[in-house]
């Protein structure tokens, strides 16, 4: 069967499928081919049926969901003569086929996503030359040194290796800034990073404007280079030691590759991680996109760009002018663009470079404004719908990254939807108990099942609709602003390497506060109208249900804008490693426990006597791929004596640029451990287990949002934030 | 009810008192304290009684009854109900009053309620309800000129208040009772000189109980050819005359006398009739004659129909017949049976809007708490959208402010509920075509019946102080702009379906081939049971039917046919076709005393009642009203969850029934045969007579329907195991609602074949992956 046979049956079948799904059956006969689907689908979920079973599954799902598009669309719409229940109504009959839509594009990528691709090492002999590219705009210098010497430590030839930073903090134009203060920072950022580069033989290059921010920086960076492949991290994303022999080999593969995407793996926690405490156990946001959805995006071609932690080649670059930065995400600009240019891409799924985000709730909204503004600049620019060159998955790919960021839309509709008819008693949805019961309810069930079969492991029960809801809060006027001016947003980076001293409530947390008491408020009307109006208690659980529901989302993002304090200036990576302690002269032999970018915690055997608390001693170990052992000062902490052994807590001091390829070493040389960190995480809770975890998790937050509420309010004057 | 019975059988002995009722003191509050009421009617109510039964056997000469039932409610708060009165020309003229003999319940508010009788649209009298203690006899005087010859219409409409309730449930109370026995034209006797004509058989009118008979007089109906033209003129006889309950008598002698409803024909050629008639007129020997003759025995006129020899008979038959023919081709946009409001009942074959002020329902405005309206609309034989239709109302009505929430509107399909809409705003509110969507479940070939029903509730109503109940400010208003939506719906027929032969006469009705007939006798009671079915049929598919009679059931094949006889006179292939087991020929005897089946019934409330005492707690409470709910929002059934079509039992009638309908395959499965069987002679005619009732004939159902003596309801048994028969083009639109509706009627057949194509959905799309894209 040709590729011609193999669409006209799919076709024949999906014909066929519409035509039932469109036949105008009654209430009970919907019903029992609801349970009937459920059950089968519940049944191939728990024998954990894969390969053709999975496509079973989800064609059952798309059949029960397109079932409800049926009916929502034929039989539910208020009435047009009456506008007070029929503009709501559409409105939410509007947000629900976005929904759907959306589910529709992202089974379409990842139904059958790429398995991880096997390890492709670079053949010695034909290597191409690469440069690296660090591009800076406002990073501390101990940060970029860690970053520098990490990607100066890969394991690639040295003479086909050039590493450049790309400073955007130390320009022409900002060394010369109106501001006298600002321009003496820029001039002493300017001298000492010319001098740690020159320390850790790294290439500092600075031009004199800030135009076209990120891309106009690394085009600087292009023009300045000649390596045949460029790779690009950003400045807290340090690559392991394996990087370019993991992706470089690919290009040798394809001559019209143009990309290599690895994924970002991040040390430190998000904001949602680290106030729910999820952060060692539960797989973060990310991972759905890394994991799941560039694999699938693989399949169809369409592996995007995503700023850092990849590989591109300059012909493909060069023959489009560059990196693109007409908007504010000129990663996904660029991908476009050559993905449009008939240039293909690749994606690894192998952590190759760690790095930070986000740490504070401000900022973690600051990062995504960015993404949903540049992604509706794409959607304005370059509607990847119509886009020529294009494949047809990669239309519908580009469509469902871009259309993602919609969700701040529908997300509102959902949270307001039910006070409609709590508060003002309108009709917005023409259904009876019943229906609901046989159309919508078996609807959610199978969108949540097939979400659990699609992304389980990846993303646990309502975790989703979490993020969704605390980035809708302040996201919507970010896209609502875009659409009406699509040039205005500019780049701002985004600050991650922040730190938390004192628990405090975040800066944008008003709202979330607000939105509680009325859903609570309109939780509380849902009750007394079950009690006092009898006649339409089958709505009114319903809708009641659904204001629940939204609460229920609410209370836990009060927990998300709690903030916790943070101990750990920097997340403690987990390493085992023999090495050799040098205390007051004396070699001890220890193993490295933890490490993060400002210290370590070892295990040191035969120490007679506590050494004092700021006392300088020696580190000594042998980075990988070299054969002698090298030497780091490290200044003591902290000990605590556990019989046999002393347990040191001491902090790196970098003297010199080659301490901070030691340090480097430690944190970043291994990848394998941030392979093994996440996969310890991923688990499919599974969707019982995991909706009742969430319940308990939302129910504490709750609690805890309402506690740092009331502490806020009784002593302001003590907040206060280090950054 | 038993009160409202024993009311129902005092009749009054007096002339009709001649007085209105209106001139009397409206405010009079003379019989609630107690003191007997002086006055004229106060005399007229109380005097004794006469049976009934009696009254019904002949009607009084002059009268011209109007009410086609044995007895006439107009229940509730609001009530009307309207009769088409067929009048000739003498009787239009001479009719100088109307009497009306009507009780009510003894709760009625007199000086709030309020009876008022309309002809032809116009008030001719209205009158306090004000007869609780028996029938009271009315008469109006009827200005001249307004009854019409042909076609009038007389409307009685009763508006009721509770004398001292409020509530809702008050409101089942309310009722009167018109005596058709005592409702009628006044017409004087005779023919005003002007000899009765053809078209003068329309004006046959009913008789005190309601019915109306024609008498067959055919003393060779023994000869097999004069069963052809007996049926033929039943049916034109019937056609002509469209009364609700009308019968046929074949009998070879003439009657005494001919009573009010009632119209004898006599037929035969003329050397058969010759003993019967000693002033035949001598035209009869030598060419085909039709025309009224006075009946030898003085008391009325014959209708003689008669020839030479049964050629001519037949001549003079058709030119009584032929103005009722219909060609098939000609599709009927109405059904010919008059309902409520005494208009055609118009048909919807298909999608049709329409507006209630086309329906006969008129725009109203209503103080009172339960508001009433309907309308009927006729459905075809091969409607076949129950299990998954919906028709649409478009709603245009306004309530009061003072109306609660919890109010609500009602919408009932032929007695069922079929949605309900709360009204859940307090501040009044008006609907502008609000859609209301009503189940097609209960819909039925034939004509149907909607009710629209409003249960309104007010805080006032909670206290209900002295005089509450007849407050007069509306609290709700229907208008007639509101419309009712039929969409498209499924057409295909199936057979056997003996409620689309009581609808429109299918499948006999849509057939240009005479209709195989047999007759297990010629004798009176066969064919009176035939003349009757026939009559019915022809009226139900608004044309005659052709028949052709069969001396042997075995030789009619492959052809539509209908089987009249005694169980036992039935050969067994007939039976077994119509899923009549063989035993019943031998153990259907005469039906003993009806009333054994009720207690059975009367078991399962004493199950239900002890359970109902037994839930206790409020666990239980909630999850019993959640069981509730689930079995009154899905209704589904361990039978209902089917793959496929289940058969059809073979019934083996019991003892108590008396007569029975049933409906099979002929043996090649190409024809439809329906069977009309009782254990005697006797009994095939009584049995018929009753099932020709109105009401009882439009319960006619499923494959097989069982009638049993003095009980009020059919024993349908519905068909499972149906034949499909394309009566459309089977357009693919068609074809997909036909699907639905199979599907919803067998449920699990749906999720089987949705579940199928998911799973093929799911490997086509595999194969598609596996070719697109990149790969593993």
């Amino acid at each position: 069967m040709g590729h011609i046979g193999t669409i006209i049956v799919w076709a024949l079948v999906a014909a066929l499928v519409l035509l039932v799904i469109t036949l105008p059956i009654n209430l009970q006969t919907q019903l029992v081919a609801s349970i009937a689907v459920v059950t089968l689908m519940a049944a191939i979920k728990v024998i954990r049926a894969e390969g053709i079973w999975r496509l079973i599954a989800l064609a059952f799902g798309t059949a029960v969901v397109l079932r409800y598009v049926y009916w929502r669309t034929t039989s539910t719409l208020p009435p047009v003569n009456q506008l007070e229940n029929f503009i709501p109504g559409f409105l939410l009959y509007l947000a629900e086929m976005y929904s759907v839509m959306m589910l529709a594009l992202s089974l379409f990528v990842v139904a059958m996503p790429l398995s991880p691709r096997r390890s492709r090492t670079a053949k010695e002999e034909r290597l191409p030359t690469v440069d690296v590219f660090v591009p800076s705009y406002n990073e501390e210098i101990g940060l970029l040194a860690n970053t520098l010497a990490a990607a100066k430590g890969m394991d690639y030839p040295a003479d086909r290796l050039t590493v450049w930073l790309l400073d955007d903090g130390g320009t022409e134009q900002k060394r010369n800034a109106a501001s006298v203060l600002e321009a003496q920072m820029a001039e002493a950022r300017h001298r000492e990073l010319q001098a740690l580069c020159r320390d850790l033989g790294v290439n500092y290059l600075t031009r004199a404007r800030n135009e076209s921010a990120k891309a106009g920086n690394l085009n600087n960076g292009l023009q300045h280079s000649r390596g045949e492949l460029v790779a690009v991290f950003d400045a807290d994303h340090a690559p392991a030691r394996a990087f370019l022999r993991e992706t470089v080999g690919h290009f040798a593969d394809d001559p019209k590759l143009f990309l290599v995407q690895t994924p970002h793996f991040f040390l430190n926690p998000d904001p949602l991680e680290r106030n729910l405490r999820t952060f060692e156990k539960m797989p973060s946001e990310n991972e759905m996109f890394y994991g799941i959805i560039q694999r699938g995006l693989d399949k169809w071609n369409a592996a995007f760009f995503c700023g850092s932690a990849a590989v591109l080649r300059r012909s493909a670059l060069a023959e489009a002018g560059g990196f693109s930065g007409r908007s504010i995400t000129e990663d996904c600009e660029t991908a476009l663009a050559l993905h449009a240019r008939g240039w293909n891409s690749v994606y690894v799924d192998k952590p190759l470079i760690a790095g930070l985000q986000p740490a504070t709730f401000a900022s973690f909204i600051g990062q995504r404004s960015r993404w949903a503004q540049g992604m509706m600049q794409i959607m304005r620019f370059h509607f990847p719908l119509f886009k020529r060159g294009l494949s047809l998955p990669q239309r519908l790919s580009y469509m469902s990254s871009t259309l993602f960021w919609l969700f701040p839309f529908p997300r509102t509709i959902f949270l307001v939807a039910p006070l409609f008819y709590l508060f003002f008693d309108l009709q917005i949805f023409m259904a009876s108990g019943g229906e609901f019961l046989a159309y919508t309810l078996a609807y959610m069930v199978v969108n949540l099942m097939m979400q659990n079969y699609l992304y389980g492991s990846f993303r646990w029960p309502w975790i989703s609709e979490l993020y969704e809801y605390v980035q809708t809060v302040h996201l919507l006027p970010a896209v609502v602003s875009v659409m009406l001016n699509p040039a205005k947003p500019t780049f701002k980076v985004t600050a991650k390497d922040e730190s938390i001293s004192v628990a405090r409530l975040s800066e944008l947390s008003r709202p979330f506060f607000v939105i509680f008491a009325v859903l609570f408020v309109a939780f509380l009307m849902s009750i007394y109208r079950f009690h006092s109006e009898p006649y339409k208690a089958d709505v009114t659980f319903v809708v009641g249900g659904w204001n629940l529901f939204n609460l229920i989302i609410a209370g836990c993002a009060l927990g998300v804008v709690s903030e916790r304090s943070e101990r750990a200036a920097s997340r403690r990576v987990a390493v085992k490693r023999r090495c050799t302690f040098n205390l007051g002269g004396e070699d001890h032999p220890a193993t490295l426990e933890n490490v993060s970018a400002h210290g370590a915690r070892l295990q040191v055997f035969g120490v007679d006597a506590d050494p004092a608390r700021g006392e300088t001693a020696f580190l000594r170990f042998t980075p990988y791929g070299r054969e002698k052992e090298e030497t780091l000062p490290v200044e003591i902490r902290n000990t605590e004596n556990l019989g046999n052994i002393l347990a040191i807590g001491c902090r790196f001091m970098p003297a010199e640029a080659r301490h901070h390829s030691l340090v480097a070493d430690l944190i970043f040389a291994n990848s394998n451990q941030w392979s093994d960190f996440q996969i310890s995480r991923r688990s499919n809770p599974g969707l019982t287990r995991g909706s009742l975890w969430f319940l308990g998790v939302a129910a504490y937050q709750t609690s805890r949002g309402l506690l740092y509420f009331l502490r806020s309010m009784r002593g302001p004057a003590k907040r206060e934030t280090v950054r | 009810m038993s009160a409202r019975a024993l009311l129902l059988g005092l009749a009054l002995a007096l002339p009709p008192v001649a007085a209105p009722a209106q001139e009397a003191a409206p405010f009079d509050m003379s019989r609630e304290r107690g003191t007997p009421p002086a006055g004229e009617d106060a005399g007229a109510a109380t005097v004794a009684t006469r049976p009934e039964e009696q009254a019904a056997a002949t009607g009084l000469p002059g009268r011209h009854y109007i009410i086609p039932a044995r007895s006439l409610l107009l229940e509730g708060e609001t009530a009307s109900r309207s009769f088409p009165v067929y009048l000739t020309q003498h009787q239009a003229t001479a009719a100088q009053s109307i009497g009306l003999g009507y009780s009510n319940a003894i709760v009625v508010a007199p000086e709030a309620s309020k009876l008022t009788v309309l002809v032809n649209g116009t008030v001719v009298g209205d009158l306090p309800v004000r007869s609780p203690d028996g029938v009271t006899d009315i008469r109006f005087d009827l200005p001249a000129g307004l009854l019409r010859p042909g076609m009038n219409r007389v409307t009685f409409t009763a508006q009721h208040r509770h004398r001292t309730d409020c509530t809702i449930r008050s409101t089942y109370d309310l009722w009167t009772a018109l005596d058709p026995a005592r409702t009628f034209l006044a017409v004087p006797p005779g023919d005003g000189g002007s000899p009765p004509m053809i078209d003068d058989i329309a004006a046959v009118g009913l008789d005190p109980a309601g019915r109306t008979r024609f008498v067959l007089v055919a003393p060779e109906m023994d000869q097999p050819a004069s069963t052809s033209t007996l049926m033929r003129l039943s049916q034109g006889l019937a056609l002509l005359a469209k009364m609700p309950n009308q019968s046929f008598e074949v009998t070879n002698r003439l009657p005494a006398a001919t009573g009010p409803g009632e119209m004898t024909v006599v037929l035969g050629t003329a050397g058969g009739l010759s003993a019967l008639l000693p002033a035949l007129p001598a035209a009869a020997a030598s060419g085909s004659v039709s025309t009224f003759v006075d009946a030898p025995a003085g008391g009325g006129k014959l209708l003689l129909l008669s020839g030479p020899d049964w050629s001519a008979v037949d001549a003079a038959v058709e030119s009584v017949v032929s103005p009722t023919e219909r060609s098939l081709a000609l599709t009927r946009q109405a059904l010919s049976v008059h309902r409520r409001d005494a208009e055609d009942v118009p048909l919807v074959a298909g999608e049709a809007t329409l507006a209630f002020s086309a329906l006969g329902v008129r725009t109203s405005e209503f103080s009172g708490r339960r508001f009433q309206t309907g309308f009927d609309i006729g459905i075809p034989s091969d409607f076949y959208a129950d299990a998954y239709g919906e028709a649409t109302l478009l709603l245009d009505a306004a309530y009061s402010p003072e109306v609660l929430p919890g109010s609500h509107i009602d919408i009932y399909v032929n007695g069922n509920i079929a949605s309900t809409v709360p009204i859940a705003s307090r501040n009044g509110g008006i609907f502008r075509h609000l859609p209301i969507r009503v189940t097609m479940r209960h819909f039925r070939p034939g004509p149907n019946r909607i009710d629209i029903e409003a249960i309104l509730m007010i805080e006032a109503d909670a206290v209900c102080a002295p005089g509450a109940s007849a407050r007069e400010e509306p609290r709700f208003a229907l208008f007639d702009t509101s419309e009712f939506q039929m969409p498209r719906f499924a057409r295909i027929a199936r057979l056997p379906d003996l409620a689309a032969l009581a609808g429109t006469g299918f499948p006999y009705s849509r057939q240009e081939d005479p209709v195989a007939l047999y007759l297990d006798r010629l004798d009176g009671d066969t064919l009176s049971a035939g003349a009757t079915f026939l009559g019915k049929l022809a009226v139900s598919a608004g044309r005659t039917l052709r028949v052709s009679p069969e001396a042997s059931a075995l030789s009619i094949g492959e052809r539509n046919a209908v089987l009249i006889g005694a169980i036992s006179q039935l050969p067994q292939p007939v039976l077994a076709q119509a899923h009549l087991s063989g035993e019943s020929a031998s153990t259907w005897h005469a039906p003993a005393p009806s009333g054994e089946t009720r207690r059975t019934a009367e078991d399962g409330n004493a199950m239900q009642e002890w359970q109902s005492r037994i839930r206790g707690g409020v666990w239980r409470r909630w999850l019993s009203a959640l069981e509730d709910w689930l079995q009154e929002t899905f209704d589904i059934s361990l039978s209902s969850l089917r793959l496929l079509p289940g058969s059809d039992m073979m019934v083996t009638p019991p003892e108590t029934a008396r007569f029975l309908v049933a409906q099979g395959d002929s043996p090649g499965g190409t024809a439809t045969w329906t069977v009309l069987a009782a254990p005697t002679g006797a009994d095939l005619r009584a049995g018929m007579e009753t099932i020709a009732g109105d009401e009882r004939w439009h319960e006619i159902g499923g494959y097989l329907s069982l009638e049993t003596k003095d009980v009020d309801a059919l024993d349908v048994r519905e068909a499972a195991e149906v034949r499909f028969v394309p009566t459309q083009p089977l357009s693919f639109g068609n074809l997909r609602l036909i699907a639905a509706n199979w599907m919803s009627s067998n449920i699990l057949s749906y999720a089987a074949a949705f579940c199928a194509l998911a799973v093929l959905l799911g490997m086509a799309t595999s194969g598609l992956l596996r070719r697109f894209g990149r790969q593993d």
